[in-house]
């Protein structure tokens, strides 16, 4: 092409910062731009209505001591329908959301390999995902002390961390969904009837492929859990093991799809 | 020179669609514009430079390297895309800062170059603290420019960047770049109107259906089009018998009569061979010449012409 300008020096290439990005500082900068964007009034007011509502319900549906309603409100609705929900719709926009609002390039141009940006927007909408669960467990909790239910304070650190696993592995799986598919919702919720609730009932050892069986293993640790609800605590290390390969299978196959997938606008890609 | 860029038979479809058609160029260090109407390709090749998208087939290199999932060309590429979309909750300096620490700042060089950024693409000081949802165009323009500077890129990619300015905006906007121009970056910005691009850039990429129609300085785009683009006016006493003999004599593409004021406007086919003709054939034509002008086109007429 042409000779370079006359009246301006040629570019000097060895002039920009060299940044190497390490893990930390990316992660505290999206972690920043997750949670600034979480917390305006219109979207805190929706997450403020939607962590009372349940433990609201609980509390008024449930009588004093009747630990049979409350854990049915805790575990069968909470746990095991509205926070794998919560995490499909999180973890399901996690990129969709940048694409839709065309602020992908903003991040992919940044000098960070496209599989790091994937797995470190993951952890900082899976920080947030935690907390915001983290805050609806104590509500919980809290109706259970006023309803005077039996046997909380034990079950209390191993839903904690049966919620914590469970953020993880339906997030990863949810994050997968998001960049398989537009309709991220439809596909979690086919997922979700078919392998969650169908393959999770099948008596042999294929409904170790479910992630509500391996939960259900952990949370039968409770002594309460295991009466109310029959179900066996053998096979914990498998359970907590299965739990851990499924979220690295999940990620690395999301971050493998990020890194070789083109993610564009229905109008973008009409340019 | 080793150039920025180097594209060798670049291919991109959408579909069936083809966005750019089996392009080659290169461009030099500098500031450089990427011309051509909508739909011509811009927004994909800039996107292939950026990393954004990968081409269908052949290759696109930048410093020597693919840009695609290459975090070390990208450290040295800042790119400022069209649509004036940002994080409308957030405020400037929450996301510039955040962006700085994705590309490896301290949080305390974050701060800081935020502050000089902001002050270099002069957004007023009482909006840094506002949040995005309030700016208008031309300031989420300014903040969509600091975002693309924060990692003092060698290359500074801008994808049509006057859109939405005020005439006092866009003289800013020239500003900034010549001064960033000045200070060693080089630039590669695109627009559908060569005029803005005329005064600034040394350098011209005029692409039109994915292909390039022309590249080079502004006198080499000239050069490079001159055998369809010359195009004389002649007045004389018998237009349509000089019309007639030149397009006989096989020199002429085209040509336009204006019988009224003896007016004869002539598309000529090869400048080169024609003017090497051209007073012969005026002897043997027998008309009385009484004036000839050049029609020598503008770099903007040439693109009109050539894009439409």
């Amino acid at each position: 092409m042409s000779t370079p300008p006359s009246d301006l020096p040629p570019a000097n290439f060895g002039k920009a910062v060299i940044l190497e990005p390490d893990w930390l500082s990316s992660f505290q900068g999206l972690w920043a731009m997750t949670w600034r964007r979480k917390l305006t009034v219109h979207s805190l007011l929706g997450l403020v209505i939607g962590m009372l509502a349940l433990p609201t319900l609980a509390y008024f549906s449930t009588e004093a001591g009747d630990e049979k309603v409350f854990y049915y409100w805790l575990i069968n609705f909470y746990l095991q329908v509205v926070a794998p929900l919560y995490c499909l719709a999180a973890f399901g926009d996690l990129i969709r959301d940048e694409v839709q609002s065309d602020t992908l390039s903003f991040l992919v141009t940044r000098p960070v390999s496209r599989s790091k940006l994937f797995l470190l927007k993951f952890f900082a909408q899976m920080l947030f995902v935690q907390i915001v669960l983290f805050l609806a467990m104590l509500l919980f909790n809290f109706v259970g002390i006023l309803r005077e239910i039996p046997g909380l304070g034990k079950l209390m650190p191993i839903f904690l961390g049966v919620q914590i696993l469970s953020v993880l592995v339906y997030g990863a799986l949810s994050s997968l969904f998001g960049l398989l598919a537009r309709k991220y919702l439809v596909l979690g919720i086919v997922y979700g009837f078919v392998v969650e609730l169908g393959i999770a009932l099948i008596p042999t050892n294929i409904n170790n492929l479910a992630m509500s069986r391996n939960l259900r293993t952990l949370l039968a640790n409770d002594e309460t859990v295991k009466r109310l609800y029959s179900w066996s605590a053998g096979g914990t290390p498998l359970a907590i093991a299965i739990l851990f390969f499924a979220t690295v299978l999940f990620l690395s196959l999301g971050a493998l799809l990020f890194t070789y997938r083109e993610y564009h606008s229905a109008e973008e890609a009409q340019k | 020179m080793t150039p920025i860029i180097d594209a060798r038979e670049l291919n991109r479809w959408y579909g069936i669609v083809m966005g750019l058609n089996n392009v080659s160029f290169t461009i030099p260090p500098g500031l450089t514009g990427l011309v051509g109407p909508n739909g011509a390709g811009k927004s994909t090749l800039l996107q292939i430079v950026t990393g954004q998208m990968q081409p269908s087939s052949g290759t696109l290199t930048v410093f020597g390297e693919r840009p695609w999932n290459n975090p070390k060309v990208l450290r040295r590429i800042g790119f400022c895309p069209e649509k004036e979309a940002v994080h409308q909750e957030l405020r400037p300096t929450t996301w510039l800062h955040s962006l700085a620490l994705v590309s490896g700042m301290t949080p305390q060089q974050a701060s800081q170059r935020v502050e000089q950024i902001l002050e270099k693409v002069k957004l007023a000081r009482p909006a840094w603290k506002e949040p995005m949802a309030q700016f208008s165009k031309g300031m989420r323009q300014r903040v969509k420019l600091a975002q693309a500077l924060m990692h003092d890129p060698d290359l500074l990619v801008l994808d049509e960047p006057m859109n939405g300015l005020d005439p006092i905006g866009r003289q800013e906007m020239v500003q900034i770049l010549r001064d960033l121009a000045a200070h060693g970056a080089s630039i590669l910005i695109s627009s559908h109107i060569l005029a803005e691009l005329e005064p600034i850039c040394q350098g011209f990429l005029i692409l039109n259906w994915g292909r390039v129609l022309a590249s080079g300085s502004q006198q080499e785009i000239r050069t490079d089009m001159r055998d369809w683009s010359e195009e004389l006016a002649v007045k004389c006493d018998d237009p349509e018998k000089l019309a007639g003999f030149l397009f006989r004599a096989g020199v002429l593409s085209g040509f336009d009569l204006d019988l009224a004021e003896g007016g004869l406007y002539l598309r000529i086919k090869h400048p080169a061979s024609f003017y090497e003709q051209w007073a012969r054939l005026l002897l043997e034509s027998q008309v009385v010449i009484h004036e000839i002008r050049s029609q020598s086109l503008s770099l903007k007429q040439i693109f009109e012409k050539v894009t439409t």
